[in-house]
């Protein structure tokens, strides 16, 4: 192979050093309007009266009355795009403001008085779910989507067990922090339709929705993603492109809304909080013959992609074993918070963190090494995971294991002579793809012209480097130089509708799609009647699904990545302030097409997960978010995260391209119960909640 | 409110301009000369993403009052692929994996000039240290680390 498995800077790295990549706020015009959005200060409550007469008569203002359809694309279709009745979160938009100066703009929104009649906040899960709680949406309870399943019996399980160990924990609201705040530009091209550049994950869904609100027929409206300063999931679904688009739609002028980072943090899509309870019972040899685990997932005012979240908590809530005894159960809860969507891990993070922490516990009671105990669990192709759902393809957790096992990083801790100092280990898994019965394909055109290649894909690039890996996949494929090979990406009128970039599938789902295109393409080729030189065909693939079926779709998922990841750290004495001194991670991902790309996803996740461990955590007081600034949204710097050292499993996937499974997510999962367990072990502490505090740790020390 | 008229030199331009006393360079730059290679991420000097140097000193553009560069010599992204031993940072971020979604890029790469003018063979510490005023979200820094690194003269 010429460019599979070799590492690669990103195709577009240069323009992006210098400066020169357009993301959505860089583009401007001549009688351009600036978009502000009047946002609800309250958290909770009726909409009486919205009184527009003060708006000058220069400013363009535009409210629910003015859409064609007033309704968020989503699994729930419970979100409207502007308030109407009743405001559920705080900063939810309720009027559309443009003008010809931001700061014109910024002052007509004072001149909106809107009447309210407050309503009790709904702060959290607990308090969502008692009885005789007011609801967030009057049709329907808060709890508004649950699941149990079980496999085998657990109480027959739990019987069985020499150990059995539970409890609970709390994993905080985290942002996405992307570095790019959400943007959009609008226009009308020259044919008059309308043209949005936008900081997106899916240009096919944006001109869904734009046509919902607008009325508009597709072929009018016209969608491409400008270049996309970070997504992690939360650029899925309604960010600002959507009150631009009006605008432009209504008034015929270009017209620009970026989020300022306040705006970002506190009104924007979250990572979902989660509160769970795991149980889990052992044998002396270390075999798990129970699990049981009940989680509550917080996902504010709206459904978002909440229910899917749900499912993935649920379908990884029992790790990367074979458990024959798991129940599992799982809430999704509606409060007075901002929406919480999809966030890089999906679930997974939430499912690992106490089941791993419980078998760190578990493996220290036994006397047991951390890795033997999870090798002795693993999970490999044919046996089944929680739900009962068979492993279908090929999987190599062990070899992650070992990988560790046999590293230096491992091998020293036996020189460790630092009380203060400890290691801690986790593993976990990723699905990838939509899962069950949820549409999950990709249709790619590829036009050959002489020796030169245009190949046409519907995904964004949201920055993690699926068009370089798409790129090589094409040139390998084609046995074409990577100069006569060019990839056009996320453009309505070009591209075909590949679906989303998210649950890790773009490399996939895409890449498959551009081997079938190639493959019609060499059939044309083989006829002698055709012509040679000017060739387009279209290829298309779909993601291989899950056995079983459920009573929600989107799982199970056919397919998973597999990871495990350490971590040396170091408590203070004194300040009880935990310093990450070294990482090492492991993954097997199938074949990795570009070790460069795929270290940096590896990295990456890690430093979110950090982040997540040790200092991010959305704090909201009657849904108010009291650290709406990165002054206090606290997010790592280069100086809280350690040098990471990424391993890979040398391992292929029959039916991905060139080898290769999806990997964007997985990176995020572990870490947080890795850095647990190390405090630990050290502290003799039991950790409950995130991010770790100090104190709490400091406390433990002291009592010893 | 009445107009300033500023005087700087921008990447060895001389720029005269009316602005408002109250912009900052960062709304100079982006807004008004529509040089929009300094990226807008916070508005509050906490995540670098905006970072050019003055005079030579990284300064965070969205908290810095345009009026105070009257006078100064302003280097920004725009200038750097110009000058053959600073491009040569760019292509390592690059070559390194230090560039995925490109956002914090920029405002990094003006970091890492200030770093390597002030101290040409950082220890990793330093390296850390000095890129710490810049967030990024998507390599976790490890990419970061190593490109700076691969620019020494003794690794």
């Amino acid at each position: 192979m010429t460019y599979i498995g070799k590492s690669k800077g990103r195709l577009e790295g240069l323009e992006k050093a210098r400066g020169r990549a357009r993301y959505a706020a860089d583009y401007s015009a001549k009688n351009m309007l600036y978009v502000k959005l009047l946002r609800s200060p309250h958290a909770h409550a009726k909409i009486l009266n919205i009184d527009l007469s003060m708006v000058p008569d220069d400013v363009h203002v535009f409210t629910a009355k003015d859409l064609v359809i007033n309704n968020v694309q989503d699994i729930l279709e419970d979100q409207p795009l502007l308030a109407e009745e009743k405001v559920r979160f705080l900063g939810e938009p309720i009027a559309i403001l443009a003008a010809d100066s931001l700061k014109k703009a910024e002052e007509s929104l004072q001149k909106i008085q809107v009447t309210y009649e407050l309503l009790p906040v709904v702060t959290d899960c607990a308090m969502a779910m008692k009885e005789g709680c007011v609801r967030v949406h009057d049709h329907t309870i808060n709890d508004v989507m649950n699941f149990t399943h079980e496999k085998g019996s657990i109480s027959k399980g739990f019987a069985e067990a020499d150990l059995i160990l539970s409890d609970s924990f709390h994993m905080p609201i985290q942002d996405h922090g992307y570095m790019e705040p959400e943007a959009c530009f609008a226009t009308m091209d020259e044919n008059n339709h309308l043209l949005l550049y936008v900081s997106t994950q899916n240009v096919f869904h944006d001109q869904r929705m734009v046509c919902d609100i607008t009325g508009r027929d597709p072929s009018t409206v016209h969608v491409m993603a400008a270049t996309i300063g970070g997504g992690f999931g939360g650029k899925d679904g309604n960010t600002a492109q959507l009150y631009p688009a009006l605008v432009t739609h209504k008034t015929g002028l270009p017209s620009k809304l970026v989020f300022t980072r306040e705006e970002s943090l506190q009104c924007s899509y979250k990572r979902h909080s989660a509160d769970l309870t795991v149980r889990m019972g052992l044998k002396n040899d270390g075999t798990i013959v129970a699990f049981e685990g009940i989680g509550f997932l917080d996902t504010g005012a709206y459904g978002g992609l909440g229910p899917a979240v749900l499912s993935a908590l649920m379908e990884h809530f029992a790790g990367p074993y074979s458990i024959e005894h798991v129940r599992v159960e799982g809430h999704l809860c509606y409060t007075n918070k901002p929406v919480a969507h999809a966030m890089r891990g999906f679930g997974a993070p939430q499912a690992c963190f106490g089941t791993e922490i419980l078998l760190s516990r578990a493996a220290r009671k036994l006397g047991m090494d951390q890795i033997a105990i999870r090798k002795k669990n693993a999970l490999i192709k044919g046996l089944t995971a929680g739900l009962g759902n068979e492993m279908l393809h090929d999987i190599d957790y062990i070899g992650a294991l070992e990988l560790i096992e046999e590293s230096d990083f491992w091998k020293n801790q036996k020189d460790n002579t630092d009380p203060y100092i400890a290691y801690g280990i986790a593993g976990g898994h990723q699905s990838s793809g939509m899962g069950k019965n949820i549409p999950d394909d990709a249709a790619v055109r590829i036009e050959k012209r002489g020796d030169h290649y245009k190949v046409y894909c519907g995904l964004v690039d949201l920055g993690q480097g699926n068009t370089t890996s798409l790129h090589a996949v094409a040139a390998e494929a084609l046995h074409a130089s990577e100069e006569d090979v060019e990839l056009i990406m996320a453009d309505t009128a070009l591209t075909l509708d590949c679906g989303s970039v998210a649950g890790s599938r773009s490399t996939f789902i895409a890449g498959n799609a551009i081997l079938d295109a190639v493959s019609a393409l060499k059939k044309e080729l083989a006829d002698p009647t055709k012509d040679h030189d000017s060739i387009t065909v279209t290829g298309h693939a779909s993601f291989p699904q899950g056995r079983e079926t459920f009573s929600i779709a989107g799982f199970p998922h056919a397919l998973f990545s597999f990871v495990v990841q350490a971590v040396k750290l170091r408590i203070d004495p004194l300040t009880g302030q935990i310093r990450l001194l070294d990482i090492i991670a492991s993954t097997e991902t199938g074949k990795v097409i570009n070790p460069l790309g795929m270290e940096g996803q590896v990295q990456g996740g890690i430093g979110m997960s950090v982040g997540y461990s040790l200092s991010e955590t959305c704090e909201f007081d009657q849904g108010r978010l009291k650290n709406d600034s990165f002054s206090t949204y606290l997010m790592p710097t280069a100086m809280d995260v350690p040098p990471i050292k990424s391993l890979y499993v040398d391992a292929f996937e029959e039916v991905g391209p060139m080898g290769a499974k999806g990997c964007a997510e997985v990176s995020t999962v572990p870490m947080p119960a890795a850095i647990a367990s190390a405090i630990e072990g050290v502290t003799g502490c039991q950790i409950h909640s995130m991010p770790f505090d100090p104190e709490t740790i400091l406390d433990q020390l002291m009592s010893q | 409110m009445d107009k300033f008229l500023l005087n700087c030199t921008i990447n060895g331009q001389n720029i005269s301009i009316k602005i408002d006393p109250d912009a900052t360079l960062n709304h100079l730059l982006r807004e008004e000369l529509h040089m929009t290679g300094t990226k807008l991420g916070c508005g509050s000097g906490d995540c670098g993403a905006c970072t050019v140097l003055v005079n030579g000193i990284s300064v965070n553009s969205c908290i810095f009052p345009a009026f105070q560069a009257n006078g100064s010599d302003i280097l920004t992204i725009e200038g750097v692929e110009n000058d053959p031993k600073l491009s040569r940072v760019q292509k390592a971020f690059v070559d390194y994996g230090a560039v995925q979604c490109g956002f914090c890029s920029p405002g990094m790469i003006m970091s890492v000039i200030r770093l390597l003018e002030r101290n040409p063979n950082p220890s990793e510490e330093e390296i850390r240290r000095g890129v710490s005023g810049n967030l990024c979200r998507c390599t976790g820094y490890q990419a970061i680390i190593n490109a700076v690194r691969s620019l020494l003269p003794f690794e």
